[in-house]
């Protein structure tokens, strides 16, 4: 099981332009990474089945750890066929996960810089925002996992972002939680047409 | 049911003459559209008022709303309907309509090719929203967090109902519904005739004799741009909505 360093960001379209520029001046250029995402928020886990549109694969993808509960992800993944999200879908929900269930699409572009990789992307959820990951192997020892997340710091802060902290993120997806659980009790309860 | 075909791109089936019921967009065809940018002047800088950025918020309209759910996704779905309510905010804006005015022209072009039953000329396609829309005017515009008042839903139902009838088609009882409502009627119509981008012939793109809203030409570029980047986003695997949505904010209108 790798482990996952990870810190986000979200901002508006003019830094992000910025930051696309200083990525596309000094970075590896990736390329773009198009992504569906089925997400399960489960307690303390996130269960994904991304279907990778720009990259004609798919995976399936258990993190041990929900977004905003610490920058490090024990991280399960596997590959599967990309003609089998839907059948991998059906399942999960099928086993009564349907609930915890939200659906996004990510316009997304990855690039490499100074060791830290980091993609750029946009969802309607989030808006324009970045993700700045360093993998580390299985079993990392903690002074590597502190030495990542300082490189990302100063990745980012090289990169004039501001990354978000654990509260921002936790009071973040809470947000997002509780506008999607309007949003479906909302459609459930729509009037009737004539 | 006709639908386009999956090695056929719109650009030649326009061609042939033979575009099916349905349309939806592909590849070779938004390639198409981006060569052909015309020349138009840029965008301009826009701020919105915040009513009316309140309004864009809700502009995706149920797909259980319309009369054919094959349409949704096609050249006349959710990806236009959301086009032409951002170009009938700014087109009303731009006019000079008052928030309540803005919010009735937003509620019409959204509403404006719901009860559409296919892409090809589909008569009285307005006629029929304009109907729907009355009779369901509490759920509508209780969608955009608004109240219906007969006002209101009279002059919203007179510019769906006039969107699909060519001013010089204009009966008498038209000119004087027209006259009653005439700058909502004439936003509505502008800013269902700068999507044109999206269809298939140059011979059918935005054409400055067919509306009367002087600011049109303003917003040329915009809406084109919309189109491009919207429809490459969808092609991508986004939604409908999220590929709208999307195009705002890359033109920073949200």
């Amino acid at each position: 099981m790798a482990v996952e360093i990870e810190m986000r960001a979200r901002f508006d379209k003019e830094v992000h332009d910025r930051l696309v520029a200083r990525l596309e001046e000094g970075g590896e250029d990736l390329g773009q990474d198009d992504k569906h995402i089925h997400f399960y928020v489960l307690p303390d886990q996130l269960l994904k089945v991304t279907d990778n549109t720009a990259a004609g694969t798919a995976k399936i993808t258990l993190k041990g750890s929900r977004i905003g509960q610490g920058a490090a992800f024990e991280e399960t993944e596997f590959a599967i066929a990309p003609a089998d999200v839907a059948a991998a879908v059906k399942v999960f929900n099928a086993l009564g996960f349907d609930t915890a269930m939200h659906e996004a699409f990510n316009l997304r572009h990855n690039f490499r810089f100074s060791g830290v990789e980091i993609a750029v992307k946009w969802s309607e959820a989030w808006g324009y925002h970045a993700e700045f990951e360093v993998l580390l192997d299985d079993g990392a020892p903690d002074a590597a996992r502190t030495e990542a997340a300082a490189r990302i710091a100063d990745v980012a802060a090289e990169l004039g972002v501001a990354l978000m902290t654990e509260q921002e993120l936790a009071d973040f997806t809470a947000a997002f939680e509780a506008t999607e659980k309007e949003r479906k009790e909302r459609e459930q309860q729509a009037a009737p047409l004539r | 049911m006709s639908t386009t075909s999956a090695t056929a791109s719109l650009i030649d089936l326009a061609a042939q003459d033979r575009l099916p019921l349905h349309q939806y967009m592909d590849r070779a065809t938004i390639d198409w559209i981006r060569e052909n940018r015309p020349d138009l002047s840029s965008v301009p800088s826009i701020t919105l008022r915040p009513a009316s950025k309140e309004l864009l918020r809700q502009a995706a309209l149920p797909a259980r709303w319309l009369a054919e759910p094959h349409v949704y996704e096609s050249i006349h779905g959710v990806r236009h309907s959301m086009r032409v309510t951002t170009l009938a905010t700014l087109l009303a804006e731009e006019q000079g309509l008052d928030d309540e005015d803005t919010a009735t022209a937003v509620v019409a072009a959204a509403v404006h090719d719901w009860q559409r039953l296919h892409d090809k000329d589909d008569r009285g396609h307005g006629a029929r929203a304009a109907l729907w829309l009355a009779a369901n005017a509490d759920t509508v515009w209780g969608h955009f967090g608004l109240t219906a008042v007969p006002s209101r839903i009279v002059r919203a139902a007179t510019a769906v109902r006039l969107h699909d009838v060519p001013y010089d088609a204009f009966s008498a009882d038209d000119r004087t519904d027209h006259q009653r409502t005439e700058r909502i009627c004439d936003v509505v119509k502008a800013a269902d005739a700068l999507d044109r981008y999206r269809l298939p012939k140059l011979t059918w793109w935005p054409n400055a004799r067919h509306v009367r809203v002087p600011a049109f030409e303003r917003f040329r570029a915009l809406a084109f741009d919309l189109v491009v980047i919207s429809e490459t986003a969808h092609l991508a695997g986004a939604s409908g909505t999220e590929s709208v949505r999307y195009a705002l904010a890359e033109t920073g209108l949200v």
